[in-house]
C-alpha cells in the first residue's frame, strides 16, 4: 500500500493515489444477503462492493477494480493486479461479481445473417445458448473490441461479443462481414 | 387494487413455483407487485420472480444447486432504507440498502431495464411507507413500439420494423418525379437514337444483296449506272443517319447532365438540411468523417444515375430488346443458336451478386475510415505536434490508406476477371453464327450473304450493350449502396422536434422554471436528478459545482439541445418543448464552454447570429466583451481573417469574441457557461462590469468555477452530482458553511483572491 496522501479522511483511500489490493492487506468475503464485502486491514470493512475491469479488452484478466457504492459517490477501494495472488475462495467471489456485472453473450458461431429495414438479423450460437438477434445497422451498434473482435448491441441494449473474428470459420466470417463490414 | 391490472408488474407466478413457495408458507397472491426478471444473480438466463408484499419483498426461483430453496432473497420492509437500480454492463441490478450496505436483490438484462426502473420507483414509495398502485398504465412504455413491441431508440422514434421505409427504387423515382418532363424528352430522344441505330444494318443488307452482289440474285438492279446512283443514295443516307445520331446524342448528354447535377445538388441540400436539423445527440454517436463522406460523396451518385439511365442503362436495355427482335426477324434459327451461352451468363451473375457485391461495402467503409483518420489528424494537429506523434499518425494513416487499397483491390481484381469473362461468353456467339449461318449461306438455305452480314452487325449491337450491362451491375451496386446511405440520413428522425402547434413567445420576459427535471445522456444514467428552481425575469443567477456535476447539462436542457426525461423546463410559463424553435433560440442565447469560431473575419463571427447588425452595434458589443482593444491591434481590425476554430487567436480572445457574439444577439436570457474561464482576472473584472451594465434587466445565468466571477449574482445555485444542494446569495451560502463555503475556502487557499479571502476570514472570526 502506498503511503496515504496527506489531507484524505482517515479510513478512506486517497482518490488520487493508486492502490493495489493484495491478500496481505485485504480480505474478500460475503456479508448480509450475500453482498460482496472487502475488509482492508487497518482501514474498514466495505459492504456492497462491485468488481470492474480496468482494461476489459487489453488485459481481460488483470487489473480488477473493487468499487464501493455506499452513498451516491462511488469509492474505489483499490485494484487487484492479479487475481491468482488471492486465496481461491476470495478469487471465486470476485469472479462471480464480474460475471454478474458483465452480462455479455459471447458468440461462438453464426448460423445465418440477414438484413431488413436497416437491421441486421442474426441467428447465432452463444455461450448462453442460441439467440436470434436484431441489431440496428449502424457503426455505434457494432464496434471494435481490440484489434480483431467486435461488440454488437442489439435493439434491446443487450451485448454480444465476438472476441476474435479470425477465429470464426471463413464462411461465417464472410457472411458476417457482408453486413458488418467496418 | 386498481381496476385494470398491469400485465408487467402484476404477473402470475407459474403454478409449479407457486406450489413450491406455498409449502414455505408464502402466498404469492398476497403480493401487490409481482414481476419477473430474465437473469439470476449468477449472471445466467433464468426466470426469477420479484414479489413485494405489504411488509417484505422476496425473490423466487426454481430450486437449483446454488439456491436450493425457492425463496432466494427475503427482506422485511423495515430493514430497507432505500432502493435503487445500478447499471452494469449489458444489464443492471435492483438493490436495497440494508444495514448500511447496498445488497443486490436481482439482476436484469437491458431488455428489462425500463421495467425495473419503474418497479424501483414504486419500491421507493413503498419503502417510504406508501402503498403505490400498480395498474395497466404502468405497462405503457414510450420506448417500445406500440405495434410490434420492439425497443425504440428514444421515445417518439419511428419503428423501423413497422414502417416500410420504401425501397430505394421507389425513393429514386420520387426524387426524379419533378423532372418528369425532362425525363420524357430524354427518353424520346433516346428512342430516336436507337431507331436510327437500327437502320444502317438494314441498309447494309440492301447494299450487299441488291447493289454490290446483284448478279447472284434474280431481280437485282442490273445496270451499272443505276447501281452507282443507288450506292450514292445509300452512302448519303448512312452519313445522314450518323450525323443526326451524333446531334441527338450530344443533346441527350447535355440534358442528362443538366438534370443529374440538379438532382445531386438537391440531394446534397436535403442531406445537409437534415443534418443541421438532427439534434445534438446524433453527433454524440456519429463521426464527422463518416458524415462528410456521406453528405459530400455519396450524393454524387445521383448524377451518375441520371447520366447512366439516360445514356447507358436504359438505352442498352432497349437496344438489346430491339436488336434481339431484329435477330429473330432475320433468322430465328440462328438467333436461337446465339442464346446458347445464356446459362453461363446466369451462373456468372449469381456468383457476382453473392461474392463480389458485398465487398463494395468494405470499400466504402475504408474510404470513410480514411476520411476520419485525416479529419482527426488535421484537426488535432497541435496535439500531434505537442506530443511528437507525427510518425505514429503517418503510420496510422498509412494503415488506413492501405486498407483502402486492399479493399479496392479485392473488388477490382474480382471485377477485372468477371467483366472480360462475361464479354467472352457473349462473344462466343460470333463464331457460332459464322459457322451455322455460313453453312446456310453456302448451302443457300434461306439466308443471303447480306442477311448474314446484317445479322452479324446486329449481333455486335446485341453483345455490345450486354457486355456493357455487366459493368452496369457494377455501378448499380455502387449506386444502391451510396443511395441507401444517403437515404438513411434523410430518414433519421431528429430526437428534438418542434411541437405540432408551436406556441409563440413574441415578447419574452425571461422567467425560467425547472420543475423536477431528470435527465441522462444514456438511458438509465441520470446526470441531472429531480432539479427544481426558478429564476425571475432580470435576475442574475450563478451556478457553481464540481466538474462533471451537471452544470452544462442544465444549460443544454434550457436551450433544448436535449429533451428532459422527466419533469419540465419552462420559460415564461411555457414548456420549452411547446415553444417554437425560432422563438426559443431568439430568447435563449448561450456562450458555450468551448467557444467555436468559424473560418472567416472577426466581424462575420461576431455577427453570426445577427447578420443585419450595424457596425456601431458590433463595436458596442465588442467593447462590452472587452474584445475591442485586441481586435484593433490587428492591422485589418474587424476584417481580420481568422482560421479554422479561431486559429490565430488566444483562448481568452476567442472567449471574448463569443461573448460579443452573444451580446449582439441580444437574447432575453443570456447563459454564460464558463465564458470567462480563460480570461485574466483583470479583464474578467472589466467584462463583469460591462455585462452588469449591458445585461441589466436581462435574465442571466452564469456558470463559473472561479467563484469571484459570481459574487455579484443575485443568487447562486450550488450543484452537486446532478442535484441542487444549496442556494442563496454569496453571503448566505458562506454563512451556511456547506459545499459552497468549502469551495470558497479551497479557492482562497489556492489563489488568495483578496475579495473572497476577506469574506472567508470574516466567516471564521464572527
Ligand atoms: N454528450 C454526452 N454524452 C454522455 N455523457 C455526457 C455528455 N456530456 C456530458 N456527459 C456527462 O454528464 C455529466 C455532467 O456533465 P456536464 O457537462 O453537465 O458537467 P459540468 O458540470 O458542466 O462540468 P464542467 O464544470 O467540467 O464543465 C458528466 O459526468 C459527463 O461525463
Ligand atoms: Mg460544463
Amino acid at each position: 500500500m502506498t503511503a496515504a496522501d496527506p489531507g484524505t479522511d482517515a479510513g478512506q483511500p486517497s482518490p488520487t493515489a493508486l492502490r493495489f489490493l493484495t491478500p496481505e492487506i485485504c480480505r474478500i468475503h460475503l456479508g448480509t444477503h450475500e453482498a460482496l464485502h472487502v475488509t482492508v486491514k487497518g482501514e474498514r470493512i466495505y459492504g456492497g462492493v462491485y468488481a470492474a475491469y480496468a482494461f476489459p479488452v487489453a488485459h481481460p484478466d488483470e487489473y480488477i477494480a473493487l468499487i464501493h457504492t455506499g452513498g451516491e459517490e462511488e469509492v474505489e477501494i483499490g485494484i487487484i493486479r492479479d487475481l491468482s495472488e488471492f486465496p481461491d475462495a476470495d478469487a471465486a467471489l470476485v469472479r462471480q461479481a464480474l460475471e454478474r456485472r458483465y452480462f455479455v453473450h459471447t458468440i461462438t458461431g453464426i448460423r445465418r445473417v440477414g438484413w431488413k429495414y436497416g437491421f441486421v438479423n442474426m441467428d447465432v450460437q452463444t455461450d448462453k445458448g442460441p439467440a436470434d438477434i436484431l441489431i440496428p445497422w449502424r457503426h455505434d451498434r457494432a464496434f471494435d473490441y481490440g484489434r480483431r473482435g467486435k461488440v454488437l448491441i442489439d435493439v434491446e441494449g443487450n451485448r454480444y461479443l465476438i472476441p476474435d473474428l479470425e477465429e470464426l470459420p471463413v464462411r461465417q466470417r464472410e457472411e458476417f462481414q457482408r453486413y458488418i463490414y467496418w | 387494487m386498481a381496476p385494470s391490472r398491469s400485465e408487467l408488474l402484476y404477473r402470475e407466478v407459474p403454478p409449479d413455483l407457486a406450489a413450491l413457495v406455498r409449502l414455505e408458507g408464502v402466498d404469492p397472491d398476497g403480493a401487490w407487485l409481482r414481476t419477473d426478471t430474465d437473469l439470476s444473480l449468477a449472471g445466467a438466463y433464468e426466470q426469477v420472480f420479484l414479489l413485494v408484499f405489504e411488509d417484505r419483498l422476496m425473490t423466487l426461483g426454481r430450486p437449483c444447486e446454488r439456491w436450493p430453496k425457492p425463496v432466494r432473497i427475503h427482506i422485511p420492509r423495515g430493514s430497507i432504507k432505500e432502493v435503487r437500480t445500478r447499471q452494469g454492463v449489458g444489464g443492471g441490478f435492483l438493490e436495497a440498502l440494508v444495514d448500511g450496505v447496498y445488497v443486490e436483490v436481482l439482476s436484469y438484462s437491458n431488455a428489462r431495464a425500463d421495467l425495473f426502473h419503474k418497479a424501483a420507483a414504486k419500491l421507493k414509495a413503498w419503502v417510504a411507507g406508501l402503498t403505490p398502485a400498480v395498474t395497466a398504465e404502468d405497462d405503457y412504455n414510450p420506448r417500445k413500439c406500440s405495434k410490434c413491441g420492439m425497443t425504440l431508440e428514444f421515445k417518439g422514434d419511428i419503428c423501423r420494423r413497422c414502417i416500410d421505409r420504401g425501397a430505394v427504387v421507389s425513393r429514386v423515382i420520387r426524387l426524379i418525379r419533378p423532372y418528369a418532363g425532362w425525363a420524357v424528352l430524354m427518353i424520346a430522344i433516346l428512342l430516336a437514337v436507337i431507331g436510327l441505330q437500327m437502320v444502317p444494318p438494314r441498309l447494309h443488307k440492301i447494299l450487299v444483296d441488291q447493289v454490290l452482289v446483284p448478279l447472284l440474285e434474280e431481280g437485282g438492279v442490273s445496270d451499272a449506272g443505276t447501281r452507282e446512283l443507288w450506292l450514292l443514295y445509300l452512302v448519303a443516307a448512312l452519313v445522314g443517319i450518323l450525323v443526326l445520331r451524333n446531334v441527338l446524342n450530344s443533346l441527350n448528354g447535355r440534358l442528362s447532365s443538366y438534370v443529374g447535377t440538379q438532382i445531386t445538388t438537391d440531394m446534397r441540400e436535403t442531406v445537409l438540411a437534415r443534418l443541421t436539423r438532427l439534434s445534438v445527440d446524433y453527433y454524440d454517436r456519429h463521426s464527422v468523417g463518416q458524415l462528410i463522406s456521406r453528405a459530400g460523396y455519396d450524393t454524387a451518385v445521383f448524377n451518375e444515375l441520371v447520366r447512366n439511365v439516360a445514356g447507358g442503362f436504359l438505352a442498352q436495355i432497349i437496344v438489346v430488346i430491339v436488336t434481339g427482335a431484329m435477330l429473330f426477324s432475320i433468322s430465328w434459327k440462328l438467333a436461337l443458336w446465339t442464346l446458347l451461352p445464356a446459362p453461363l451468363v446466369i451462373l456468372a451473375s449469381t456468383f457476382y451478386w453473392r461474392r463480389v457485391y458485398p465487398r463494395y461495402f468494405r470499400v466504402w467503409d475504408a474510404h470513410s475510415r480514411l476520411m476520419n483518420s485525416l479529419n482527426s489528424i488535421l484537426s488535432g494537429i497541435r496535439v500531434v505536434k505537442a506530443f511528437g506523434q507525427e510518425k505514429r499518425e503517418e503510420t496510422r494513416y498509412a494503415r488506413s490508406n492501405r486498407y483502402v487499397r486492399d479493399s479496392a483491390r479485392r473488388v477490382e481484381y474480382a471485377t477485372s476477371i468477371f467483366n472480360p469473362t462475361m464479354s467472352m461468353i457473349f462473344e462466343l456467339g460470333g463464331p457460332i453464327v459464322w459457322f451455322v449461318g455460313g453453312r446456310d449461306v453456302v448451302h443457300g438455305e434461306g439466308l443471303t450473304l447480306g442477311g448474314l452480314m446484317a445479322f452479324l452487325a446486329y449481333l455486335g449491337m446485341f453483345y455490345g450493350p450486354l457486355a456493357h450491362m455487366t459493368q452496369l451491375t457494377d455501378w448499380m451496386t455502387r449506386f444502391f449502396t451510396a443511395a441507401q446511405r444517403t437515404f438513411e440520413i434523410v430518414d433519421t428522425v431528429p430526437q428534438i422536434t418542434e411541437s405540432a402547434e408551436p406556441k409563440r413567445l413574441p415578447q419574452p420576459q425571461g422567467a425560467i422554471r425547472f420543475e423536477n427535471v431528470t435527465f441522462g445522456y444514456n438511458r438509465h444514467e441520470p446526470v441531472v436528478k429531480g432539479v427544481s428552481f426558478e429564476v425571475r425575469p432580470g435576475e442574475h443567477v450563478g451556478i457553481v459545482g464540481k466538474s462533471g456535476s451537471g452544470k452544462t447539462t442544465l444549460v443544454n436542457l434550457l436551450a433544448r439541445f436535449y429533451d428532459v426525461d422527466e419533469g419540465r423546463v419552462l420559460i415564461d410559463g411555457l414548456d420549452v418543448q411547446d415553444v417554437g424553435m425560432d422563438d426559443l433560440r431568439r430568447t435563449v442565447g448561450v456562450v458555450l464552454q468551448e467557444p467555436f469560431l468559424f473560418r472567416g473575419t472577426i466581424y462575420a463571427n461576431i455577427t453570426y447570429g445577427q447578420r443585419e447588425a450595424t457596425a456601431e452595434e458590433v463595436l458596442a458589443a465588442s467593447k462590452a466583451a472587452n474584445a475591442h482593444k485586441f481586435i484593433m491591434r490587428h492591422p485589418l481590425g474587424y476584417d481580420t481573417y481568422i482560421g479554422e476554430r479561431g486559429a490565430g487567436l488566444s483562448g481568452g480572445e476567442r472567449q471574448r469574441i463569443s461573448i460579443a457574439r452573444a451580446l449582439l444577439y441580444d437574447p432575453r436570457i443570456l447563459v454564460l457557461d464558463e465564458a470567462t474561464s480563460n480570461v485574466d482576472t483583470e479583464s474578467e473584472q472589466l467584462i463583469q462590469e460591462a455585462l452588469a451594465r449591458v445585461t441589466a434587466g436581462r435574465t442571466t445565468i452564469a456558470i463559473a468555477h472561479r467563484l469571484s466571477t459570481l459574487k455579484n449574482s443575485d443568487r447562486i445555485l450550488v450543484i452537486d452530482k446532478g442535484r441542487i444542494v444549496e442556494h442563496g446569495t454569496h453571503e448566505q451560502l458562506l454563512a451556511l458553511g456547506g459545499l459552497y463555503h468549502r469551495l470558497v475556502k479551497i479557492q482562497t487557499e489556492l489563489s488568495r483572491e483578496p475579495s473572497v479571502d476577506a469574506l472567508a476570514l470574516r466567516k471564521k472570526r464572527p
